[in-house]
């Protein structure tokens, strides 16, 4: 990190969501993806979007990441304006602040577990073994200490899942966001990588947004909120906090 | 990120040798068919090169090629020793003949005669026999392929225009355009080989004094002589034009070379695209994490080179050898693989990838890195 305005605004919200729309134009139909969102999440919270198949949850994501840019309305990520950015900034922006956790983990199969985890790191320009290096402590972390030199292909679900969030803590982002985690995987897989998500992604100073249909996960939020049809019905706090 | 590249290439072996092999087809495609129009090409100014003290070759205006006999007069010969500057100057008597083998077939040869004194002109690397047996009575020298087609070898008689030759060794020469064999004798000898209309001077061969250039001296002796006195560069420009003019070779050559470099790109096009589209979620997942297009294009590009090299190394490699063993198991295949050839095929390599990298390239920087999160 070390970002000064990150320090200077602890309490600066991690993202901020006002009026955002999302309209996807085709030659033979238009899709009102998200109909004017507005939310804020906090540093140090674990925020679900939850809801339906087609409510807009994957398209929210991809707007609040800096993947997608919304049709209007206001998005802020740690105070900045993502939208207004030219691509490049809005590249580095991502490689800067921004952690991916996808369902199908998305790892490179032909490089080790470790290896994996460096990728963001190389694209900061970190020197190969020290990434590398960087990579088996974060796979320690996620309780993969034996795992880094293996390729993903001989890892399993649960285990390539945590090999991810090893990868999307890597480049130590202030947002991580996740989209179905554990939808690829078993009940039980489920619940520990949401435990691991929980537990060592979520930082003081970090905000893990996960979109989710799975009910059984749901206690592990802060808050949840509820989409339908491109919009935000109702954000509650989560079952531990009562 | 370079290393990442290479891993996602080397990682599936399947994949990346039928990369390679694809590229080193293509290359080899056109390597070999190039060099086996360069092996042709240079069959048909054989002659001005195996004879190779010759620096200027005089003959009649109206010859085109070095197959193209066309007679001068016996007195051109010193007519041409006439002219100042010329350090020595030898007849080259050249002629089709034939040949009659053991067996009882007849066999169109070319007859070679040598200024008798000095054998000049004659081969210089032997199989069996050494020039100097042409100074034996009745003695020939048979060139390789020829004797192999005559089924000839050192010791054997042959019967040249009902006159015996004593084949007094085997020499090697190019093998001419036509595969007709080749019979060196002396002047003398060769005139007597061949009918009696066809027995008449066909070129002088002639060098300069020092420090007269070939070129001048050349045109001294056209000038006074009025015969075609040309350079050996000359003559072999003369004769490639001849070809390219009055036979399909170029064409056909060329049409079978570029067929292999549009196969070659089409192979390397679709390989390559087929690699990168394989790997578009990996390429989308990095753009999506924050690498630039600039990264993500050294990291195609850095692989369309890797296995652009691979298949140049291996193409050529291949029709390195296939030249070596097709050469030594038959002597008449025409295949000359040439430095300018590999370099010529370097560059047709080098534009294949780099056709074929920026069409991959366009294709993963238009890569919109949402579509990471839609479903796989
Ligand atoms: N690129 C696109 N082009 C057109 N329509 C799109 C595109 N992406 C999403 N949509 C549409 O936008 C709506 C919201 O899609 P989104 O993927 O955000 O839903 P979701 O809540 O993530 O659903 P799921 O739970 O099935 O993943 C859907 O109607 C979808 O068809
Ligand atoms: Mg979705």
């Amino acid at each position: 990190m070390g970002d000064a305005s990150a320090t200077a605004v602890a309490t600066e919200p991690a993202i901020i969501c006002r009026g955002v729309t999302k309209v996807f134009e085709s030659d033979d139909s238009v899709v009102h993806a998200l109909r004017g969102i507005d939310f804020e999440a906090r540093p140090g919270e674990m925020l679900l979007l939850v809801g339906p198949s087609g409510c807009g949850k994957t398209t929210l994501l991809s707007v609040v990441a800096g993947i997608l840019d919304q049709t209007a309305g206001e998005i802020r990520v740690y105070g900045q304006d993502v939208h207004s950015m030219k691509p490049a900034q809005k590249t580095a922006f991502r490689l800067r602040n921004i952690g991916f956790v996808f369902q199908q983990f998305n790892l490179v199969p032909s490089l080790t577990a470790a290896e994996n985890v460096a990728v963001p790191l190389l694209l900061r320009g970190v020197k190969r073994a020290a990434a590398v290096q960087r990579g088996r402590e974060l796979l320690t972390q996620v309780g993969l200490a034996d795992k880094t030199e293996v390729s993903p292909l001989h890892l399993s679900g649960g285990q390539q899942q945590r090999v991810a969030i090893a990868r999307a803590m890597a480049p130590e982002p202030r947002l991580i966001v996740c989209d179905e985690p554990t939808a690829s995987l078993d009940g039980e897989t489920g619940q520990h990588v949401m435990e691991l998500l929980k537990s060592t992604a979520v930082a003081a100073d970090r905000c893990v947004v996960v979109v989710t249909h799975d009910s059984r996960v749901f206690r592990f939020g802060d808050r949840i909120a509820e989409m339908l049809d491109g919009r935000i019905t109702s954000i509650r706090n989560g079952a531990e906090h009562g | 990120m370079i290393y990442v590249a290479w891993r996602m290439l080397t990682g599936d072996r399947a994949k990346y040798l039928s990369l390679v092999i694809g590229l080193a087809f293509s290359v080899l495609l056109m390597t070999q068919q190039g060099s086996i129009f360069t092996g042709i090409m240079m069959r048909t100014f054989a002659m001005v090169t195996d004879v190779s003290a010759a620096r200027i070759w005089v003959m009649d205006p109206g010859v085109q090629y070095p197959d193209d006999l066309k007679p001068m007069k016996d007195s051109d010969l010193s007519r041409v020793r006439d002219v100042p500057g010329v350090d020595w100057a030898v007849p080259l008597f050249k002629s089709n003949g034939r040949a009659r083998t053991a067996d009882g077939n007849f066999q169109t040869v070319f007859v070679f005669g040598l200024d008798s004194s000095t054998l000049l002109g004659g081969p210089r690397e032997f199989v069996s026999g050494k020039l100097t047996d042409l100074w034996t009575p009745d003695s020939v020298l048979v060139d390789e392929a020829g004797a192999r087609r005559l089924n000839v070898k050192k010791g054997d008689i042959l019967e040249l225009n009902d006159r015996r030759a004593y084949v007094a060794g085997i020499c090697k020469a190019t093998p001419t355009f036509t595969s007709f064999p080749i019979i060196y004798t002396t002047y003398t000898r060769a005139v007597k080989y061949v009918p009696g209309d066809r027995r008449v001077l066909t070129f002088v061969l002639c060098s300069p004094k020092d420090g007269l250039s070939d070129a001048e001296l050349s045109a001294r002796i056209s000038k006074a002589t009025g015969l075609a006195a040309i350079t050996k560069d000359q003559f072999i420009e003369r004769t490639l034009r001849y070809y390219a003019k009055n036979t399909g070779i170029v064409i056909n050559f060329g049409m079978t070379t570029l067929l292999g470099f549009v196969v070659g790109l089409a192979i390397s096009m679709q390989t390559l695209n087929a690699f990168v589209l394989d790997n578009i979620r990996h390429f989308g997942t990095l753009k999506a994490m924050g690498a630039t297009n600039f990264t993500i294009a050294k990291m195609v590009l850095f692989q369309a080179v890797v296995v652009g090299l691979l298949g140049y190394g291996v193409g050529v490699g291949a029709t390195a050898l296939f030249g070596n063993t097709a050469a030594k198991n038959s002597p008449q295949l025409a295949f000359k693989f040439t430095p300018e050839l590999m370099l010529i095929a370097f560059c047709a390599m080098t534009l294949l990838v780099a056709i074929a990298s920026v069409l991959s390239i366009r294709r993963v920087v238009k890569l919109e890195p949402a579509i990471v999160f839609r479903g796989s």
